[in-house]
């Protein structure tokens, strides 16, 4: 999964508010983590609630809960991906959260706590490491680290609370389903 | 709500209560230490407001007694004799206070003021305030009709029972709930500075006296928030970090407190956005009926007030009840405030 400082997130007003929270440590983790989602909403080129979305993630998902071992499951998806040809980051984040579901004890809950989580995680990687210094909230790699810790539990706690978990792989009930937890992610309720 | 004052000559006169009168019981400023004066009333107030009903007020040369009584949990009247002492009070003193307190009942004497181990409890002024949630500085958010006024005053109209411009009256009834809520210092400018860079107010929320600058907008319509405001409340925090950040630290939020927002939530979410992009600084909007709301909710529960985590509630581009409610009842889950 790419995390490149070389591919930072777009100068936009919304990522700018993000940044602040990167910069500030009086910025509550709660608050930071809406303008993550409102910001990753925002982009027209990649907006992440479609992204997650997507028919192939709704695939994933479903392997995720019925596959029978990791190291298949994995494979079942790879595959998917390949056979439609949606390979993107979404669909890399929705791989690893095949592998984490597989074997949890309750998958689906797990499936989409990952995706939302590892998301979020990916979004903060690509700009935080601009943000580690005496100067910004987190002064050392390892504060920086349990910064997104902080921020990637907050936002699993959402994704837990926002709505249940669509029963079927239905491409339908899964894009409703992602839509309304990216809407109590931006705090748009 | 009715008792008497009692001066040690015998003189009567009644407390001062109401709305109007009552904005102009606080100074502009607070001193270190409060006169005597200041502190009598500011302990009645605040003794009232957590529920004590006050029996007497006894003033003697070097210190007052407040003769009171409180329902414990159990529904029993515990009657205390506060002394708020005016300097280090004599043995002579004390046996006098522990007589009459005796006489008047079995009363339990709490000593306020700075006095050596003695056979009384003694709690220091800050003390005594902090154990009832902080100080409460006016009656006025105490009123029943204080949510009404305030609603209408934030709409810019003027309710029957007041007289001046509302929206001026809009800023004093804003600084009253803010200083009731945060149970903390709330630093208004006044109209009188309207024109120069400046905010409504600042208030301090929290233990750690986080500075918050608010601004009080009473507009019949309701006020619509637009860019060009957003670039005036970032001047507002740029200015003041310009001359106080090194003295009061930086600004955690803005406040905007109206009758109502014309603005969608969505547009409100949008609009905060862009203070924390251009000044790091979130607006959170506050309409007059959410602030009249938290008043009255807090009103049944003072002693929790400053327990509220009020930078992480103030970090939301809204307010609303529900918040406070639920930041309250996990205050109340903690039991460590009763």
């Amino acid at each position: 999964m790419g995390t490149s400082a070389s591919h930072p997130s777009p100068s936009t007003i919304n990522w700018h508010a993000v940044a602040r929270g990167y910069e500030r440590d009086d910025i509550p983790v709660e608050r930071i983590a809406q303008e993550l989602w409102r910001a990753a909403q925002s982009e027209p080129n990649a907006n992440w609630s479609a992204l997650l979305s997507s028919p192939i993630i709704a695939t994933c998902f479903d392997i995720a809960v019925h596959g029978d071992d990791p190291v298949t499951a994995v494979r079942s998806a790879t595959r998917e991906i390949v056979r439609t040809r949606q390979s993107s980051i979404a669909a890399d984040i929705a791989k690893h959260a095949v592998l984490r579901s597989v074997g949890a004890t309750n998958r689906a809950e797990t499936f989409v706590g990952t995706l939302f989580s590892e998301a979020s995680n990916y979004l903060v990687s690509r700009d935080l490491s601009s943000y580690v210094g005496p100067t910004f909230r987190n002064q050392t790699v390892a504060q920086a680290i349990q910064f997104k810790k902080e921020l990637s539990g907050r936002v699993a706690e959402v994704v837990r609370q926002a709505a249940p978990v669509p029963s079927t792989r239905d491409p339908q009930a899964w894009q409703a389903y992602v839509h309304r937890v990216a809407v109590e992610l931006a705090g748009r309720t | 709500m009715k008792f008497r004052f009692e001066s040690s000559s015998g003189t009567t006169f009644p407390a001062r209560l109401g709305g109007e009168r009552a904005l102009n019981d606080e100074p502009r400023s607070r001193p270190v230490r409060p006169p005597a004066d200041e502190r009598m009333t500011t302990a009645v107030r605040t003794l009232v407001g957590n529920g004590f009903t006050l029996d007497r007020v006894l003033r003697k040369p070097r210190y007052l007694v407040l003769d009171c009584t409180r329902l414990d949990e159990f529904g029993a009247e515990i009657p205390y004799a506060i002394v708020v002492a005016d300097g280090m009070l004599g043995d002579g003193d004390l046996r006098s206070i522990e007589r009459d307190a005796k006489i008047g009942g079995g009363r339990h004497v709490v000593l306020i003021g700075e006095q050596p181990p003695t056979t009384v409890p003694c709690v220091t002024w800050d003390t005594f305030l902090a154990r009832l949630g902080g100080p409460i500085k006016t009656w006025l958010p105490l009123e029943p009709t204080f949510k009404s006024q305030l609603e209408m005053l934030g709409h810019n109209c003027l309710p029957d029972a007041l007289a001046g411009r509302p929206d001026e009256l809009f800023e004093e009834y804003v600084q009253a709930a803010l200083q009731f809520v945060l149970a903390n210092r709330v630093h208004r400018y006044g109209q009188e500075r309207r024109f120069e860079v400046r905010p409504d107010g600042i208030a301090f929320a929290g233990p750690s006296a986080a500075t918050c600058l608010y601004d009080a907008k009473a507009y019949r319509d309701g006020f619509s928030v637009e860019r060009s405001a957003i670039r005036q409340f970032a001047d507002y925090v740029h200015d003041f970090h310009q001359r106080y950040e090194h003295y009061l630290g930086r600004v955690r939020a803005f406040l905007l407190i109206s009758g109502h927002f014309q603005d969608s939530p969505e547009s409100i979410q949008e609009r905060s956005s862009e203070l924390l992009a251009e000044c790091g600084v979130p607006l959170c909007c506050v309409s007059a009926d959410v602030l009249g709301d938290s008043v009255a909710l807090l009103a049944q529960h003072p002693a929790y007030r400053r327990g509220l985590d009020w930078v992480r509630l103030f970090s939301r581009a809204r307010l609303q009840a529900p918040d406070v409610r639920k930041e309250l009842q996990a205050a109340m889950k903690d039991g460590l405030v009763r």
